[in-house]
């Protein structure tokens, strides 16, 4: 049996690592400027598909001072879920085709936002299915990226612990 | 087909590897008796786990064809079905440790609150036992595998004396057990079999949060490193893997005189013999078993003259509620891994706060999810999109609380497993029905149980997300399925007695949820380990008096 001193040892490199490597890919870019990911292959939708899908997710999730949903791949995301649920991939086909037809894609960012905006009040309705169901996947996606997750959210855990401190907050103090 | 039949006549058989079926090879092996487990899969891998596998790293490795071991068991391989339109979750593993692999560990000691409540309110058969029966079992089990807790006890909630520390709370527990302490509840440290310092030679949580994905360290009880392992190191424990066992075999002396049982993967059919029988394959699993087990003596499964067995299947109803507390929004994201799960429990208290009630028995809380997570899927009940959303999402993620109430079902007799005219599995064996449904009685529990919870975050101020009220996860989503196979005093009314022992067949024993009288609020695991470990301490007993 492996005690925790040697499991905690073995581990300690890569920990040690992990930030190196942030700090390398991060000096590279600042505010404005985001590092993208390396380019991916869409498995399921066409280019003009990917693009339009692409233009949705970022406005869900735009860039602020933390990557966007388009910085982190998640029309990629949605893409490889519609790849492996061949039901949900005919549904966002259909629904991109919707999209495209109310003029989406070929709108500048103040258009897309109001067709989004009106969407997502039509309660009850197809529209508002259609946007829900992509918000769902962008947020799906978003937040389980590594820019969505540590970068926005600042989620930095699913590591080794010496000793979990919880709360230290006395104001919490209950 | 040619079927293989052992010449071997073994002392103990023991079917299944998880909870129950780990204590009874390890208490009866640690006595001296020989026992041959057979075990519907085979050892997992530790070092398969995906335990330190980031959301994205998951992503990644699966967009590649890779794929996290598979610990449960595809309902494609074993089918089963239910009454529509209540579909039953049903979760199992097939596997060594079965569920112990990837379970909650929450561990509390039930109590008299429990197990005099049939007698007290006469729904039902009573329990055949009292806490004081089981209460040095549940002493044993406690120092064996390591349970943390605190030493808070109440009437509902006894035993701390052997825990381990408790972990820390996170912010947002300790505004949850302050808003739920103005409510005039309790809420309590949780009890759980997370290792917080090493014990018994098992390694420490090192507080990854990752226990669903299985432990790398096996810091939490799980049957393999735990039980079984220890019990192959006396020499006397065989295990045959991959051993999906269809049905036990009677003798015309009336008592068991074997297994029959199909290679997973080859579909051979084999049989083996044995003197004692310990049934521990899990509730559904153990109940499918004994149904198919039909005999001239026993057409409706064997040891079932009472016909009890299939019936009275209790799982918890159990929701969700989450909301957000004013005093965390915005603030320092922290790891709030701990142990994995909640660091504190509501007991139940409905049974001493004065109030009058329109229904029986009572419910609990826990509290999972509390804290950042790896996601926010809560984001998904939020209004809005674009950079507004973004901010509100952010300045929400280290605020948020989660409220799991469970609350214990009563055993009724249409709620019931059964096998007659359902399609055979794999093997030509029949596959199980589940009919599972929830009375008068539920529905009245969950009203307050949702008072409850509103209530609760109310007085912690918070922001609570949209819920419909009523609205109830799957049955079978607690994954503590019990009382399929009771225990009681009475022969007519009961499958097995006090010690797990069938009524009918004198060497048939059956150690798992299945054997329960009533279902609690509870979580299941540490009674049904500390009733194996009776029932088979009474087996050993019993063997060396040459009684069975």
């Amino acid at each position: 049996m492996k005690d925790r001193r040697s499991v905690l040892k073995a581990t300690a490199g890569l920990v040690a690592a992990v930030p190196f490597l942030e700090a390398q890919d991060h000096s590279q870019h600042g505010f404005l400027q985001i590092e993208k990911p390396p380019l991916k292959r869409a498995r399921f939708f066409n280019q003009q598909e990917m693009t339009l899908l692409e233009q949705l997710v970022e406005q869900i999730i735009p860039r602020s001072d933390t990557p966007g949903a388009a910085d982190a791949n998640v029309h990629y995301f949605v893409d490889f879920q519609a790849h492996t649920n061949a039901k949900l991939g005919a549904q966002i086909k259909k629904d991109l085709a919707w999209v495209k037809k109310q003029g989406f894609g070929k709108g500048d960012a103040a258009k897309q936002v109001a067709l989004l905006t009106e969407w997502s009040k039509a309660n009850g309705t197809e529209p508002c299915r259609v946007f829900k169901q992509l918000k769902d996947l962008t947020i799906d996606g978003y937040y389980g990226t590594k820019e969505g997750l540590t970068q926005e959210l600042g989620w930095n855990a699913n590591t080794f612990l010496r000793e979990f401190k919880g709360c230290t907050h006395p104001e919490h103090g209950a | 087909m040619y079927i293989q039949k052992s010449p071997e006549v073994h002392d103990v058989i023991v079917i299944g590897s998880g909870a129950a079926g780990g204590m009874a090879a390890w208490n009866l092996t640690r006595q001296g008796v020989n026992v041959t487990l057979l075990d519907a899969g085979t050892r997992f891998r530790k070092e398969d786990f995906w335990s330190h596998v980031k959301p994205w790293q998951w992503r990644e490795r699966v967009e590649k064809g890779m794929a996290p071991p598979k610990i449960r068991l595809d309902e494609k391989e074993q089918p089963y079905s239910w009454k529509e339109p209540n579909y039953f979750e049903l979760i199992r593993v097939w596997g060594r440790g079965g569920k112990t692999n990837i379970w909650g560990r929450v561990s509390l000691r039930y109590s008299d609150v429990d197990f005099e409540g049939p007698a007290k309110d006469g729904w039902e058969i009573p329990w055949p036992i009292r806490y004081k029966d089981i209460a040095p079992y549940y002493d044993k089990v406690e120092q064996q595998i390591g349970v943390c807790g605190g030493d808070d006890d109440q009437d509902s909630l006894p035993g701390s004396k052997f825990h381990l520390p408790p972990p820390a709370l996170r912010c947002g527990e300790k505004f949850l057990q302050s808003a739920a302490k103005r409510q005039g509840i309790s809420v309590v440290n949780v009890r759980r079999a997370v290792l917080t310092k090493p014990h018994n030679g098992q390694n420490p949580c090192h507080y990854c949060g990752a226990c669903g994905r299985g432990c790398d360290v096996a810091a939490f009880f799980n049957s393999t490193d735990y039980l079984l392992d220890p019990a192959e190191k006396t020499g006397r424990l065989k295990i045959i893997d991959n051993a999906v066992v269809a049905r036990i075999l009677l003798g015309d002396n009336g008592l068991a005189t074997g297994v029959q049982y199909f290679d997973r993967y080859t579909k051979q059919e084999r049989v083996i013999k044995g003197k004692r029988i310990v049934l521990g394959a899990s509730c559904i699993d153990s109940t499918r078993i004994l149904l198919n087990s039909k005999s001239a003596k026993y057409p409706t499964g064997i040891g079932n003259t009472s016909g009890v067995i299939g019936n009275y299947l209790c799982e918890q109803v159990r929701f969700h509620m989450y909301g957000f507390v004013p005093e965390l929004l915005g603030t320092k994201t922290l790891n709030d891994d701990g142990i994995g799960g909640e660091h504190i429990y509501m007991p139940r208290f409905n049974h001493r706060d004065g109030k009058k009630r329109d229904y029986l028995r009572g419910y609990g809380s826990q509290f999972w999810g509390t804290g950042s997570q790896p996601g926010a899927a809560f984001a998904k009940q939020m209004d809005g999109f674009g950079l507004s959303f973004k901010g509100a999402v952010k300045k929400r993620y280290p605020a948020l609380v989660a409220m799991h109430p469970y609350g214990e079902t009563l055993p009724r007799k249409e709620n019931r497993i059964s096998v007659e005219g359902t399609p055979v599995d794999r093997y030509g064996v029949p596959t199980m029905r589940i009919e599972y449904n929830i009375g008068d009685n539920e529905k009245k529990m969950i009203a307050e149980m949702y008072d409850m919870a509103e209530g609760v975050l109310r007085a912690a101020k918070a922001e609570i997300l949209p819920f419909e009220r009523g609205w109830l996860d799957n049955f079978g989503s607690a994954i503590h399925e019990h009382g399929t196979c009771r225990m009681g005093d009475d022969p007519k009314r009961s499958a097995l007695n006090g010690f797990n022992q069938m009524h009918d067949v004198k060497n048939l024993f059956v150690v798992d949820g299945s054997a329960f009288s009533t279902a609690s609020e509870k979580n299941p695991t540490l009674t049904i380990l500390a009733l194996a470990w009776r029932a088979t301490d009474n087996l050993a007993q019993e063997i060396k008096r040459g009684n069975i």
